[in-house]
Order: C-alpha cells, then sequence, then structure tokens
C-alpha cells in the first residue's frame, strides 16, 4: 500500500519534472522546481494513508497488489500495447525452445536414458569383430565353444546368449500368426535381472543339453495380447509350426532383449520385443564354429569393459590348443579373428547413431542460441528507447532493483509464454520427428514429452528472460547525462554498438554453420538418390510367407506350395510378375555371409576367401524385383528337375572369374574338394543390395532345390519373402486378395503384413533423409531468424542516423551513395559473420564426416555457395532499411 | 505565463475535480493541467494537495481509482467519476452557480460600503 501512495505522488513529480525539462529548464532546475510547487510530499503520504486506513477498515478491501502481480499486470499492459515487439520476441524465442526441447526428447531417449534392466552400466556385449579382405570389418556373435569358456572368465558375473527369430503359432480356432521368438540361455535371465509375472523363468535345469524342447516362457505383453491377461495359462499349450509348447511362465512386463541376435534383419534393429522365449539347451560337448549367438554379461564389481576385453582376449587366443578342431590358426589368421567386449549401450546404439544425434542436438543448441541473440537484440534496442524514462525514474530516486523488477517482468512474461508455446509445439515435433526417423534408430519407440524436457524448457526460458530483463541494467549506468541528450541527438556509445553488432555478426556465423551442415547432407541425400540399387522398386509389393516347419519338412514340400502359389497370384489381376526370395535387398543383405568356392580351381595360400551372401529365391523373382539378367533366370522347371541352376552378380564373378565370361562355371559352397557344383547360368550386372551407399553386391543366389542328397529338410524355403510386381495401380491394392490365396491354401501360415519395395528403398536411406531434413530445419529457421536480426539491427541504426542522412541528402548525395552507405554497413557485418562461420565450418564440418555419402566434408561447391547465400539473405534484409534511409525527407529531418 | 495568483477557495477543490474527470479517467497530474490549462494558469494550487482530496473523494465513492498504464508505457493511477460522483457534481454545479449569482447580487448592490 504504501508503496503505491509513494508511486503515484512520485508519478507526478516526475511528469513535472518532464514538462519544464521539455520547457528548457535542466534537470537539477526542473527538479528543485517540480518538488516545490509539490509541496511536503512525506505530509501528504502520511495524510492520504491516514485516509487509506479508513476505507480498509470499512471496505476490508484487501491488499492484493503484492508487487510481482502488480510488475505482471503493469508488464503485460505494456507489451500489449507494442504487439510487433512482443509477438516476435516470442515467436522466436517459442521456435527456438520448440526445436531444442524436441530434439533433447529424442537424445534424452535414445542416448541418455540408460538400459531398462537393473544395474545397466555393469552389462556389457561380447562379440567376435572378423575382418578379412574381402569382406571387410564385420562383427560375429559367440559361438556355444566360447560361451562355454568365457562363463569362466573373473572379469564376469554371467554371461548369456541367444538368438531370435520367429514362428507361426495356430492355436486350434484362432487366425495364424507370426510370434518373435528367442532362444536364450537360463543366464541370460540373471544376467538381465528378468524375473517372472507368474509361474517362472528358465532356470539351469531348463538350459540343459539335450531336453527336448516343450517348456516356454512367454512374455507379458504377448500374454495379456494372445491370452488376454488369463492367469490360468500356466500349464496350458501353445501350437507352433515348431512343435506344441507348455507355458511354464510369463515375464515381468517391460522385459525386452538390448539387440536382435546377430542374423536378425536389419528392420529389427530398433530394440526386440520378444513374445516367445525358449531354451538354448546348448551342449558343452557340441563344438561348431557357428557364430550365431549374441553374448550379454554382466561385469563382476571393481571390472570394466576393459579388463574384460583383455581377460577374453587372453582367453581366446588358447583356442588353437584347446579347440584345434573348430579354431584352427588357418582360421584365426585367415578371419583376423578376435574377441569384444563392449558396454552393452555403446552396442546397441552402434557407432553412427550417436554421431547424428549429437550432431542434430549441436544444430538445434545454435538455433536457440540464433533465437536468444535476436530477442537479445530486440531487447536492447527497446532499451534504447526507453533510456530517457530509466533516466528520470533513476534521478528521482527509483532504486536500481526497482527497475530491474520493472524489466524483468516484462522479459520474464515474454519468455514464460515462450516456453508454454514452445512445449506445446514440442509436443507436436516430437511426433513429426517420429514420423520421418528411420526405424533402424534404437530405443525411439514410445517417445514423448517427459518432465525433464519440460523442466529443461521452462529452466532455459526463465533463464532466458532474466538475461533479457538484466541486459540493460548490466549494459550502462543510467544517469542523468541521458537526459541532457535530446531525443534526436542519441550517439550510441561504442560499446553498446560492439554488442549488437557483436549478436548480428554471431547470427550470422551460426546460421552459415548450419547452412553448410544441412547443405553437405543435401548433397549426400541427392548422391544416395542419384545410386541405381540394380532393381526397380516401383509397383512392387512384398509379403513374408512363413511355412511351418511340421507340414513343410522338406524342400520339395515348400517349393510344391510356393509354385502353387505363385499361379494362383499370378491370375489376379494385374499382377505382371511373382517370385519369392529369402532375404530382401535393402533390408537383410550383410547379416551374416557364406565362403564360396569354384569348382577346380581351389584359392591360392594367402588368396582371400570371398564370404558372400548367399540368398535362397525361387523362379520370377528377378522378373518381379525389375532385376535384368544377363544370361537366364532359373525356371520352375530347373527347380523341378534340380538343374542347380545358380545366378550371380557381376561384382562376384569379377573376383572369382576375373576378365572371364561366368556362364556355365561351376560354384559351391561345400569346400574345394566337393563333388556338388552349382552351375551358373544367369548374371546380374549390379545390384546394391547391401545398402545403396555401399559397394556393388557379391550375391549367389541359389535355387529352391537342395544341392546335396539328404540336405533336403534345411529349410531354406520355410521364410520367404513373396514378390509381386503389378501392372496397374496400387501395388499394395493386391495384398487383400495374396492374403485370401494364403487362407484358403493353409489357414496355419500366419497372416504377414504386405510392404512396398518402394518403402523399403525409401526406408534404407532414412538416416540420411532423417539428419537432412533435421539439419535442413534448422538451418532454415536459423536463416530466417538471422535475416529478420539483421532487419532489426539495420532498420535501428538507420533510425539513428536520420538527421546525418538527412544532411548528406540535403548537401547533394545521391539515392545510391545512401543506399550504399547502409547496404555497405550490413556486407561489413555480414562479411565479419561469414569469415568466423567459415573458421566453424572448417573446424565442425569433420563430424559429419561418418554420415555423409559421396561428397567430403570440405565440399567446394558447398563451402563456395554458402557464403554467398548468406551475404545475399544480408542485403535482402537491409534493402528495406536502407530504401527507407534513401527516401528521407531532408527538410523534414532537418526542421525537426 | 502570467504568474498564478488566486489561491484555490477551500471546498472548491472536491468541485474543480469532479469537473476535470468529466470527459474520462485521468491520473493526477492529468488533472492539475487540466485545471492549469482551463484556469488560464490563474488557479494556483500546492500540487501534493491534489492527491489527499482525490482519495478523500474516492472513500466517498465518488471516484474509483485504477492502476493502468500512459502513452509512453509508464504505470500511474487514473481516477474516474462514479454515478454517484456525476450526481454529485451537478448538485455542487448547481449550489455553485447559486452561490457565485447570490455574492454578486449582493457585490453588485448600490449604495452599500464606498464607490466602486
Amino acid at each position: 500500500m504504501n508503496d503505491e501512495i509513494k508511486d503515484e505522488l512520485r508519478f507526478h513529480i516526475e511528469e513535472r519534472i518532464r514538462q519544464l525539462v521539455a520547457q528548457g529548464m535542466s534537470p537539477e532546475e526542473a527538479g528543485a522546481e517540480a518538488r516545490r510547487r509539490f509541496g511536503d510530499a512525506e505530509r501528504y503520504a502520511r495524510e492520504i494513508r491516514r485516509i487509506e486506513r479508513t476505507i480498509q477498515s470499512s471496505s476490508r478491501r484487501v491488499g492484493w497488489g503484492d508487487s510481482l502481480r502488480r510488475e505482471l499486470r503493469h508488464a503485460a499492459r505494456v507489451l500489449w500495447r507494442t504487439p510487433a515487439f512482443s509477438l516476435m520476441a516470442f515467436l522466436t524465442l517459442a521456435l527456438g525452445l520448440a526445436a531444442t526441447t524436441a530434439i533433447y526428447t529424442v537424445v534424452e531417449r535414445v542416448l541418455l536414458r540408460p538400459l531398462p534392466y537393473p544395474g545397466p552400466e555393469e552389462l556389457v556385449a561380447v562379440q567376435h569383430p572378423t575382418s578379412s579382405p574381402g569382406t571387410g570389418e564385420s562383427q560375429w556373435g559367440i559361438a556355444s565353444v566360447g560361451y562355454f569358456h568365457f562363463r569362466n572368465a573373473r572379469s564376469l558375473q554371467d554371461l548369456g546368449a541367444y538368438r531370435t527369430g520367429s514362428l507361426a503359432v495356430s492355436d486350434p480356432g484362432r487366425d495364424a500368426v507370426e510370434i518373435r521368438t528367442a532362444q536364450a540361455t537360463a543366464s541370460v535371465f540373471t544376467v538381465l535381472g528378468g524375473r517372472a509375472a507368474l509361474g517362472r523363468v528358465f532356470n539351469t535345469e531348463d538350459d540343459r543339453p539335450g531336453l527336448p524342447w516343450r517348456d516356454v516362457v512367454i512374455s507379458y505383453e504377448f500374454w495379456q495380447r494372445y491370452y488376454g491377461g488369463d492367469r490360468g495359462v500356466i500349464g496350458r499349450t501353445i501350437h507352433t509350426a515348431a512343435a506344441p509348447f507348455t507355458i511354464i511362465g510369463v515375464t515381468q512386463p517391460g522385459l525386452t532383449l538390448p539387440k536382435p541376435g546377430p542374423f536378425a534383419s536389419k528392420a529389427d534393429l530398433a530394440g526386440f520385443g520378444v513374445d516367445l522365449w525358449l531354451p538354448l539347451n546348448l551342449d558343452p560337448a557340441t563344438r561348431q564354429n557357428n557364430h550365431a549367438l549374441y553374448g550379454v554379461g554382466r561385469l563382476t564389481p571393481g571390472y570394466s569393459a576393459e579388463d574384460a576385453q583383455r581377460e577374453l582376449a587372453g582367453m581366446l587366443a588358447q583356442f588353437t590348443t584347446v579347440y584345434p578342431e573348430v579354431y584352427s590358426q588357418g582360421f584365426m589368421r585367415t578371419y583376423n579373428f578376435r574377441v569384444s567386449v563392449t558396454p552393452l549401450l555403446d552396442d546397441v546404439l552402434g557407432s553412427t547413431v550417436g554421431t547424428a544425434l549429437w550432431i542434430l542436438f549441436g544444430a538445434v543448441g545454435l538455433v536457440l542460441l540464433i533465437a536468444c541473440a535476436n530477442v537479445a537484440n530486440l531487447f536492447l534496442v527497446r532499451m534504447e528507447a526507453r533510456r530517457r524514462e530509466a533516466a528520470i525514474r533513476g534521478a528521482l530516486g527509483a532504486s536500481r532493483g526497482r527497475m530491474a523488477a520493472h524489466y524483468l517482468a516484462e522479459s520474464l512474461l515474454v519468455s514464460l509464454a515462450a516456453g508454454v508455446a514452445g512445449v506445446l509445439l514440442a509436443k507436436g515435433s516430437i511426433a513429426a520427428i517420429l514420423a520421418v526417423a528411420p526405424r533402424s534408430l534404437p530405443r525411439l519407440a514410445g517417445v514423448e514429452l517427459t518432465w525433464t524436457a519440460v523442466a529443461v524448457a521452462a529452466g532455459l526460458s526463465v533463464l532466458a528472460g532474466l538475461a533479457f530483463g538484466l541486459l540493460p541494467l548490466l549494459r550502462d549506468r543510467v544517469d542523468i547525462e541521458t537526459l541532457r541528450e535530446s531525443a534526436r541527438g542519441l550517439t550510441t556509445s561504442r560499446r553498446r554498438r560492439f554488442l549488437r553488432n557483436g549478436l548480428v555478426v554471431s547470427q550470422v556465423a551460426l546460421a552459415l554453420m548450419l547452412l553448410a551442415g544441412a547443405g553437405l547432407m543435401i548433397r549426400s541425400f541427392l548422391a544416395l538418390h542419384a545410386v541405381r540399387p540394380g532393381l526397380d522398386p516401383s509397383g512392387v509389393v512384398t509379403l513374408r510367407v512363413n511355412l511351418p516347419y511340421r507340414t513343410y519338412e522338406t524342400m520339395t514340400r515348400a517349393a510344391n506350395f510356393h509354385r502353387d502359389l505363385a499361379e494362383r497370384v499370378r491370375a489376379i489381376p494385374g499382377v505382371a510378375a511373382v517370385g519369392a526370395t529369402a532375404l530382401l535387398p535393402l533390408r537383410d543383405y550383410g547379416i551374416g555371409c557364406a565362403i564360396v568356392f569354384r569348382e577346380r580351381r581351389p584359392y591360392a595360400r594367402g588368396e582371400a576367401t570371398p564370404c558372400v551372401s548367399t540368398v535362397t529365391t525361387l523362379p520370377g523373382f528377378f522378373q518381379a524385383m525389375g532385376i535384368p539378367v544377363r544370361g537366364r533366370a532359373p525356371e520352375w522347371s530347373d527347380v523341378a528337375g534340380k538343374t542347380q541352376a545358380v545366378v550371380v552378380t557381376h561384382a562376384l564373378a569379377e573376383r572369382l572369374w576375373p576378365g572371364e565370361d561366368p556362364i556355365g562355371k561351376g560354384i559351391g559352397l561345400n569346400g574345394p574338394d566337393s563333388e556338388y557344383w552349382y552351375r551358373v547360368v544367369g548374371v546380374v550386372p549390379e545390384l546394391r543390395a547391401h545398402g545403396l551407399d555401399q559397394a556393388p553386391s557379391e550375391a549367389l543366389f541359389l535355387p529352391g532345390t537342395a544341392l546335396i542328397p539328404g540336405q533336403e529338410s534345411w529349410g531354406m524355403l520355410n521364410y520367404q519373402e513373396l514378390v509381386i510386381r503389378v501392372s496397374r495401380g496400387s501395388p499394395l491394392e493386391v495384398a487383400g486378395p495374396v492374403r485370401d490365396i494364403l487362407r484358403n491354401m493353409d489357414s496355419s501360415v500366419p497372416i504377414a503384413e504386405a510392404v512396398t519395395m518402394q518403402a523399403v528403398v525409401e526406408r534404407s536411406m532414412s538416416r540420411t533423409t532423417f539428419i537432412m531434413l533435421l539439419l535442413g530445419l534448422a538451418a532454415g529457421m536459423a536463416l530466417v531468424l538471422s535475416a529478420v536480426g539483421i532487419y532489426a539491427v539495420i532498420s535501428y541504426l538507420v533510425a539513428q542516423r536520420r538527421q546525418e542522412i538527412g544532411m548528406r541528402i540535403a548537401l547533394g548525395a545521391p539515392v545510391e551513395r545512401v543506399l550504399g552507405l547502409v547496404l555497405g554497413q550490413t556486407a561489413r557485418l555480414a562479411l565479419a559473420g561469414v569469415a568466423l562461420g567459415m573458421l566453424g565450418v572448417i573446424a565442425g564440418t569433420r563430424l559429419l564426416r561418418s554420415l555423409l555419402f559421396g561428397v567430403g566434408p570440405n565440399d567446394p561447391l558447398v563451402l563456395a555457395a554458402v557464403p554467398v547465400v548468406l551475404l545475399l539473405l544480408a542485403l535482402l534484409a537491409s534493402y528495406l532499411p536502407a530504401r527507407r534511409a534513401a527516401g528521407v525527407d531532408p527538410v523534414e529531418v532537418l526542421r525537426g | 505565463m502570467p504568474a498564478p495568483d488566486l489561491d484555490v477557495v477551500r471546498g472548491t477543490l472536491d468541485l474543480l475535480i469532479l469537473k476535470a474527470l468529466v470527459r474520462g479517467p485521468r491520473h493526477g497530474f492529468a488533472v492539475l493541467r487540466w485545471i492549469e490549462q482551463a484556469s488560464r494558469d490563474r488557479l494556483q494550487i500546492e500540487e501534493g494537495a491534489l492527491y489527499p482530496a482525490l482519495h478523500r473523494m474516492e472513500q466517498k465513492k465518488w471516484l474509483v481509482a485504477e492502476w493502468g498504464t500512459t502513452e509512453d508505457n509508464r504505470r500511474a493511477k487514473y481516477y474516474r467519476l462514479t454515478a454517484l460522483g456525476r450526481r454529485h457534481l451537478a448538485v455542487e454545479l448547481s449550489r455553485w452557480s447559486r452561490y457565485t449569482e447570490a455574492v454578486g447580487f449582493v457585490l453588485a448592490a448600490a449604495g452599500g460600503g464606498g464607490r466602486p
């Protein structure tokens, strides 16, 4: 209350002083005169207080005017009066905060959040890195030999091993479904800390070697989905394509595997939710060089991953003497066979995910900086305009604290409003990010705005508010001198000009860096799109056909089913071609390889033995996928007649028979001395099935028949992707009729999801697309914000120099000179920013290297184009203010 | 600027304030400036005295006060006439004109004191 009375009286005196100063009195005289005319302010204040007290006691008016609320109300009114300023500051900050919050949420979820297991920092992945001259570096899983051997390591509390797959389930009276399975050692549960919600999980008894498959554990999610959470599920039988199983337990909710097994499709990398757990029943007596298990271990307290790595490497060195029949010296040398122990989170994330996300996070951080620089500039210019007011209030003894409170209220109001809008906007942005994010980005499922992210946004906005609010007070001491300056003759101090110009320069520099990054990603994206995959994805749809082993136990049976299926599908109107393949190009290639041999020409010592993708395909595949074949593609008559006709890619032919025609050559998988050889009948000129950014694939396309008598039950045809090419309409339209055909042929075959080949191709580029889109968005925002910033500052400078410009025009300076004056000033600022930014670009784009394709980090085109874009933008942004300067009426200015 | 030479007669300050607020809400200084200008700068008020008067009139519910913002974005306390204040002004105005008329008659009456 007291303060309000003082405020009211002080306002009066202030107004009087202004009026007197305006009439030409000096501030000191004006102050004295105003006080004289007012009389004894103290006495009046006391008198009013007495009156107020009677009002309060009579009407019980509560003193709601606590100063915070009063200042906020006042600030809101002031901001409402200057909508252009308020809106600009609000939008700029809100956009910056939204982008930062959204990307922070994703980064937090994917990179920072620990894995969902107890003691996650103790978990490690145990794998075998290998390399050979032909295949390059690749990560193999562990084998049963290694599993039993490494379990004794002192640095590991325990080691688990698993592989993942899928199975068809067809219980009587229900539609067949495909479910995700994990075959795991009992130790996987102890290592990951997985417990049962109902019944029990596996123990070492279940895991004994030689036990027939019988007892299984189902996941909580599958229990809910498939059994509706029925508690009587324990002891029930589930009819799978492999065997009928008995359910002994339900796992706790949310128990997933950190990663699919070593040979899983790339489509599964996003994390692996298991439906059905099977025991692995590894046998220590089985000595096989089969590296198909993912090893996950828990470190003994006190040991680091490096310690374990050293210990396991020591153990591996003994393999050639302990298990010479499996690990020969030659094998170790040929494959440069090593063991690696990596923190589990690092392995789950892989090498490029972290880089990509940190870069994006850095990018939005820069956008936020630019936004802040912009708002800071807006506030600076505004304060400039209010210096006289501040000076008068200061002269009248308004405390610095009081003035600070006033400015703070204004800036906090803007910042907090922007914070709220930013969080709301971020919520929407996350959905948009998820829509374009690559499927292979791990741990992204179910990302949503968290309280941490909201807290970060709130913290940032409060911080911004405080900074902007205190800016004018820190910046210059408000003193009585300000009052002497006439309204027109405001000169800007060197320090202030430096600060403002500095903000513009750094904005330009930051925007330049973002633009360069986005430019490089766009170039990569274009380069990737220019790559010819060697197949024609348009009009192609694929469906997984999962044939239960029990019914289709031989290749012949499965092949007959497919032949029948292909005939029926081809009868659907609009279908041009039908085929099938075990691996989809650009999705499944590169998960394992087999060593191939050539007939009558064994490899020389030291020559690289090629380990290549071997793909079982069924007739019609090449035509349906739009892959040209020189020579011929296998027919159904080849399958039926077991002619062993195969197709190779040109890249593989060149490795095996450089410079020769491969057609007619013999190729096999059973060692150099085998008597069974496939016959090459066709060559695929070029196919980039491993990825558009990879070298042409070396691949061998096997027919749907067995090579060796007695190997009929390989099961190679039980998982095939049906490939259908349509001649008209959307390829997805045939999915319905195809499913009907499948259901009619065998209702125990699960109903599969249809995926267009176009989607597969696009998804294979999704990492590049994702980074390009987000970096592009960040760069776009940076450009707009910088343009606004430059415009604001140059406008202000022009307003400041009106008088000088008017004088120049009066003295006969032509319009071009005036335009040049303003544009020149902009150009100087922009050039400084560009120079600074280029240094940042040269230092920074190296970080992008691992994400680029077909373009170097210092691409001359990008390095040349980016500065030009920014300079043009700066000049464009200052053109309007420059026109305004040229249009100054000298008469008006000089008279004014 | 002519020197202010007339002290405001006691009791008439309220009337002047009410009159100043007829055209809409004003803050104290604006009320004062209006009185100064309307009186051609002839009425002299000790400026501080305005405020106890304003607050007293607020207490009588002739006025309501409200914090607002000036055109150059400064905080000021604005006073607005209530319906009660308007009625009071009308009453006071007629009383004032009757009073001045009466005083005028008296002073103009012939045969009073000395010759003018």
